[in-house]
């Protein structure tokens, strides 16, 4: 069974490099991007992945008030729907020492890299989130 | 007229009760009295009485007399009275009470008044207006008329006594000289007898002493010793003539043994030897005898007797007279020592001492009459007649003819045979008592009681007796009624003391159940109106009802007689006062007020209490059962027969009423009992209205205080709807009102949010300025209607909007109260503080949340390609890259690099900016070519977005400038437009020679930029907001700060034309010269 991978992040840069990691490591990943936070809800709903590799900090939809970055409110809605919540999720970050993100991460034993990272760590680690099943 | 201290003293009455001018005048309008002590109004007073003419107009008086008050005015005062009657003839009696009434009093016209005074006037008038204590209401003043009314009345009818008085003492005033009478009698009896000497011995009836004692008045001195051992009527010659009515000659006192033995034990002494007795016999009794004496024998013969006997008989008829005037004269010194005695008691006494003294009875009995019961109670006994305590209680029996007579005003005098049925009725014929005397107590044809006197001798009541004791009783009844108008006139003193005294409590307490039970209090006290019980209750709004709210007095005649013994021990006003706190739980649970406290009487169903509400009339229900049966009934059985009603009704609202009966002692309530009730029951209303008033303004401040503690909790209100809401919410909660606000936008005043009484009010939601009640509040700021409150929500420059506040449409006829105006104010200008913070707020938040952002862009922008450039090259190093993915790799590589440069840049070409270290090296240089250059350099980015570029630009344009700086500013310019373009448009680059100028005019069809973002394009760090489908931008934000910053350096300008269809320009204008000046 292939493990389908959504990968959101508003740099195609990381998307790349991401996406070559996970498709050379295993030909059972199916890997699938996004760019912003509408295409990745969007995704989400469509493909149900089995692991989502986000991007905490994205630009903010129009409109939006402030008060959390949008890969946050992404994790919310994402945990917030019966359909999504199960999903594995893995949270990158430029801003390390973001504490709001830190210990949200922590708190819902997330796994987070900081940019720039190993991505062959970053594969290992989704693949341990596969084995916990 | 009145007397000085007549005058006086109803001047003491009228001051004492506060008011501070008092005209009294009779029904012609001429003057009694003119009391004032306003200085404008003294010379008056003079005037007054010079001219017999009243300072009050005519007309203000006719109508004060016709409605009991005037609301014309006069010397700026408001006019006031009430017409009393005197002796049945009409009085009026005219206040003008000279402060301010409840209904308003023209202050204009009394402050024309005081700048007319002189300096000195002006000061004491002004102190006399700052020292005036209450407002009284009107009802309050028509009251406390009303007392005066009743006391001048009385001051009034003491004149009336004094007159009585005069006449008795110009009766009496013709003495006759009893001394030069007898006097002349013995002159007489010696002339007619030739004798030596002569005396006359009379009975002294006046002493009334059972012995009888020869009055041994005339003798000579040197016989007085022997004359006092004769002294016995029984002993001796004169006794013989006294005890047989007989003259009696002897002729030779040493020739006794001759004489019967009975005379022989007579002794003489040695100068009588020879005597006549002569017996002065007065309807058949003997009341004295004339005695002639000599020292030699056989002075007297037969005619002596006979002579002598003859005038005996005129020295009666004189002596009668003497005798007569005598009592008459001592009557008058009575009179005077009764009318001096003013105390009750005291005065029965001196009656009873004085009817021993001069009349001689041996027993006197009075009993006072009360009309209203039309009973008579015994008041008085004196002498022995059995035990005085078998005599309490009302014993005139209505069925003894006899003393129906005397009820009827007539006196009756017994004869021996008879005097028991007089005494009949509780009295029994008593050993000893020989005859008796009932005359009524009548004065000005009123009765006032009845006396009784009782001998132990037998007395014929002659003519001249009969007037003595008609007289004796009239004097005593003049004394005693003078002694009751005395008691009732303290009495009143008392009350209207009590009233001021409570008034200073009910002024100074705050404790509304202290206040009532004080009013309760004096209306049960002895000392206030001795009503036996009080009850007060109050108006429950919500049920229609009148609720039992508290009460004084007992429920069972055991109870009665406890509270009975407890008032014998003194219970005063100022001890319930001190003790109320510690007695207060024991008060509120007697009997009486629990009862009371369960009764409800609804006033929606007809009844003696809902009709006394409705036309605030008091009550003085006579027999219950008979007017009102049914009112019994609703008060649960706890009322007696008669009962007084009496409405509580403030500013015209209902609030309760107090009923008062005398159940237990069964006393009649008087008119003036439900005057004096209607005037205690004015100070429950000055209380509870107090009360009101305190809790008024009690809340008001705990709303104002609730008000900041909402505003310190909400710190900032989440949002503006949120704090409009509460701050509605807080108006219709607090008084009562429908409360609109209306925010300016557009032009217009749209209504944001409605809350109030009126749920389902349809009001308007959109208003121009100007335009209705909104429009018109915000063109005049602040409008304070009676019925509509708008406050102009505005600071500064800055107009928010209006709130508007309304009454509810059921009570739009009360208009709004001062404090409720002052709360809005206060209120609206809370909004507008709020409403200014907020704006405030608004302007940080959005500037934090720009800053916050930069920053956030600022880290990822810079980290971004840096990590990106980690992780490519880290992954070339590690050889993991395929083949078919190499270029790519690299190429990523190459274009973040060339993003970091950019950045790096930027970065310190701004960090020079900033640091002010910018140096310009000016040179010709050619401008064509530079934008060629610039172009070339972008054309990777352009071929890779797919845009296409329009150029058209002549050729070798030179321009004076740093050649660096304009490059670098126009190669911003061309990046911002290349990011900002979708892809496969164009792009237009135009350069113009225009004069002294030069023109680079460069054109996207992007995103429309608005007027607002135009002004903020060129801040530092701004960033246009990434469009749907677009790229993102990259940068920080500092390409345009940085091309502006250069341009302006060479004294240009770039300026933004952006519309739909034209795409934007950017449009670099710069001097040829290069900013030369």
């Amino acid at each position: 069974m292939k493990k389908k991978i959504l990968i959101i992040d508003d740099e195609p840069a990381y998307l790349e490099i991401i996406k070559d990691e996970f498709e050379e490591a295993d030909k059972e990943f199916k890997v699938i991007t996004a760019m912003d936070g509408e295409e990745a809800r969007k995704k989400a709903k469509e493909y149900i992945p089995d692991l989502i590799i986000l991007d905490i900090i994205l630009p903010p939809r129009k409109g939006e008030v402030l008060d959390r970055t949008e890969g946050m409110k992404i994790l919310d809605d994402l945990k917030g729907n019966s359909e999504t919540k199960n999903i594995k999720i893995i949270i990158l970050t430029v801003i390390a020492n973001y504490i709001s993100i830190k210990m949200k991460a922590e708190e819902m034993k997330i796994p987070f890299f900081r940019k720039p990272f190993d991505t062959k760590e970053l594969v290992n680690t989704a693949r341990e989130l596969f084995k916990e099943e | 007229m009145l007397n000085d201290s007549q005058q006086n003293a109803c001047k003491k009455l009228v001051q004492n009760l506060g008011i501070n001018t008092a005209i009294i005048e009779d029904i012609e309008g001429s003057p009694i009295l003119l009391i004032s002590d306003e200085p404008h109004l003294l010379h008056l007073c003079d005037r007054f009485f010079e001219s017999q003419e009243c300072p009050l107009k005519k007309e203000i008086r006719d109508e004060i007399r016709e409605k009991g008050e005037s609301k014309k005015c006069q010397l700026g005062l408001l006019h006031m009275g009430a017409s009393i009657s005197i002796n049945g003839k009409d009085v009026a009696i005219i206040f003008t009470p000279a402060w301010r009434l409840s209904e308003g009093i023209p202050y204009e016209k009394l402050n024309e008044r005081i700048k007319e005074l002189s300096e000195e006037k002006k000061k004491d008038f002004i102190e006399k207006y700052r020292n005036i204590p209450l407002i009284y209401s009107v009802e309050e003043i028509k009251n406390k008329i009303r007392i005066i009314g009743n006391a001048v009345e009385q001051v009034i009818k003491s004149e009336e006594l004094s007159k009585i008085n005069e006449i008795l003492s110009k009766i009496s005033s013709e003495r006759f000289d009893w001394k030069e009478l007898i006097t002349t009698i013995q002159d007489k009896a010696k002339e007619i007898t030739k004798a030596e000497r002569s005396c006359i011995l009379l009975i002294d009836k006046v002493s009334g002493k059972i012995n009888r004692e020869i009055h041994c008045s005339q003798f000579e001195e040197k016989k007085k010793t022997h004359c006092e051992k004769h002294v016995s009527p029984e002993e001796g010659a004169i006794g013989y003539v006294f005890t047989t009515g007989e003259p009696l000659l002897i002729n030779n006192t040493d020739e006794r043994n001759n004489w019967p033995e009975e005379w022989k034990k007579w002794e003489f002494s040695d100068d009588t030897k020879s005597f006549l007795n002569i017996p002065l016999n007065q309807n058949g009794e003997t009341i004295g005898v004339i005695h002639v004496a000599s020292s030699n024998k056989n002075t007297f013969n037969q005619l002596h007797l006979q002579t002598l006997s003859s005038f005996a008989g005129e020295a009666v008829v004189a002596l009668r007279n003497a005798n007569l005037f005598k009592i008459l004269s001592s009557l008058e010194e009575i009179g005077r020592a009764l009318s001096s005695q003013l105390k009750l008691d005291k005065l029965l006494e001196s009656i009873g001492s004085k009817a021993k003294e001069v009349l001689g009875v041996d027993v006197i009995v009075i009993y006072t009459y009360n009309q209203q019961t039309n009973e008579f109670n015994l008041e008085f006994v004196d002498g022995v007649i059995g035990e005085p305590s078998k005599l309490v209680g009302p014993i005139f029996p209505e069925t003894s003819v006899k003393l129906k007579a005397i009820r009827e005003g007539e006196p009756y005098f017994a004869s021996d045979s008879e005097h028991d049925s007089i005494m009949g009725g509780g009295f029994v014929k008593r050993e000893g008592i020989k005859s008796s005397a009932a005359f009524p107590l009548k004065v000005e044809d009123k009765i006032i009681g009845v006396m009784f006197v009782n001998y132990r001798i037998n007395r014929s009541f002659s003519e001249e007796e009969k007037t003595i004791h008609r007289l004796f009783a009239l004097q005593s009844a003049v004394a005693i009624r003078n002694a009751h108008l005395f008691k009732e006139r303290d009495s009143q003193r008392q009350k209207t003391d009590l009233l001021s005294r409570i008034s200073i409590q009910v002024q100074t307490e705050d404790d509304l159940d202290k206040m009532l039970y004080i009013i309760l209090t004096a209306i049960t006290i002895k000392e206030g109106l001795s009503f036996n019980r009080a009850m007060l209750f109050l108006h429950d709004e919500y049920t229609n009802s009148l609720k039992g709210k508290m009460a004084i007095g007992p429920v069972t005649n055991e109870e009665a007689k406890e509270i009975w013994k407890e008032t014998i021990q003194q219970i005063t006003f100022n001890k319930c006062i001190l003790t109320y706190e510690s007695t207060k739980e024991i008060f509120l649970n007697t009997p009486i007020n629990i009862m009371v406290r369960r009764i409800s009487i609804p006033l929606g169903i007809k009844s003696i209490f809902s009709e006394s509400l409705s036309d605030g009339k008091s009550r003085n229900i006579k027999n219950a059962e008979e007017e009102c049966a049914d009112a019994i009934g609703l008060m649960g059985g706890l009322l007696g027969n008669a009962f007084a009603i009496v409405p509580l009704i403030v500013k015209g609202k209902e609030i309760g009423l107090i009923v008062a009966d005398r159940k237990y002692d069964r006393r009649v309530i008087t008119p003036f009992d439900l005057d004096m009730l209607s005037t205690f029951a004015n100070q429950v209303e000055i209380a509870i209205e107090k009360k009101r008033l305190f809790d008024e303004i009690t809340s008001r401040i705990k709303n104002l205080d609730e008000l900041y503690k909402t505003m310190s909790k909400m710190g900032r209100p989440s949002s503006l709807d949120e704090f409009l809401e509460s701050m509605c919410t807080l108006i219709v909660k607090t008084i009562r009102a429908n409360c609109s606000i209306y925010l300016y936008k557009e032009d217009k005043l749209i209504l944001q949010i409605y809350d109030g009484i009126d749920k389902q009010i349809l009001i308007r939601k959109e208003f121009n300025i100007g335009e209705g009640i909104p429009g018109t509040v915000a063109t005049q700021g602040l409008i304070m209607g009676d019925t509509f409150i708008g406050v102009s929500i505005k600071r500064c420059d800055e107009f928010f909007g209006v709130l508007v506040v309304d009454k509810p449409f059921y009570e739009r006829f009360q208009p709004f109260k001062e404090d409720e105006k002052n709360f809005l104010q206060i209120i609206g200008e809370y909004i507008t503080l709020n409403m200014t913070n907020f704006a405030l707020i608004q302007r940080l938040e959005e500037e934090t949340r720009v800053k916050s952002e930069i920053l956030h862009h600022l880290s990822h922008t810079i980290r971004s390609p840096l990590g990106v450039l980690e992780m490519y090259s880290q992954k070339l190093l590690e050889g993991r890259v395929k083949k078919d993915k190499m270029d790519n790799y690299l190429k990523t590589i190459s274009d973040k690099a060339k993003e970091c440069l950019e950045i790096s840049e930027n970065l310190v070409n701004t960090s020079l900016i900033e640091g002010g270290k910018i140096e310009i090296t000016k040179e010709e240089f050619d401008i064509s070519s530079l934008i060629n250059e610039i172009c070339d350099r972008l054309s990777e980015s352009l071929k890779e977005r797919e845009l296409n570029i329009e150029k058209n630009i002549p050729s070798s344009i030179k321009i004076i400038g740093d050649k660096i700086k304009i490059g670098t500013s126009i190669y911003n310019i061309i990046n911002n437009a290349i990011k900002f373009s979708k892809e496969q448009e164009k792009i237009g680059i135009n350069l113009h020679e225009d004069r002294d100028i030069i023109k680079v005019e460069i054109i996207n069809y992007g995103p429309i930029i608005s007027d607002e973002e135009k002004e903020r394009i060129f801040e530092k760090f701004y960033q246009g907001k990434p469009e749907k489908d677009q790229m993102p931008k990259g940068g920080m934000g500092l390409g345009l700060f940085i091309a502006q910053f250069y341009i302006k350096l060479h004294n240009g300008r770039i300026r933004i034309e952006s519309k739909p269809d034209g795409g934007t320009r950017f449009i670099i204008i710069l001097p040829k010269n290069g900013g030369i000046e």
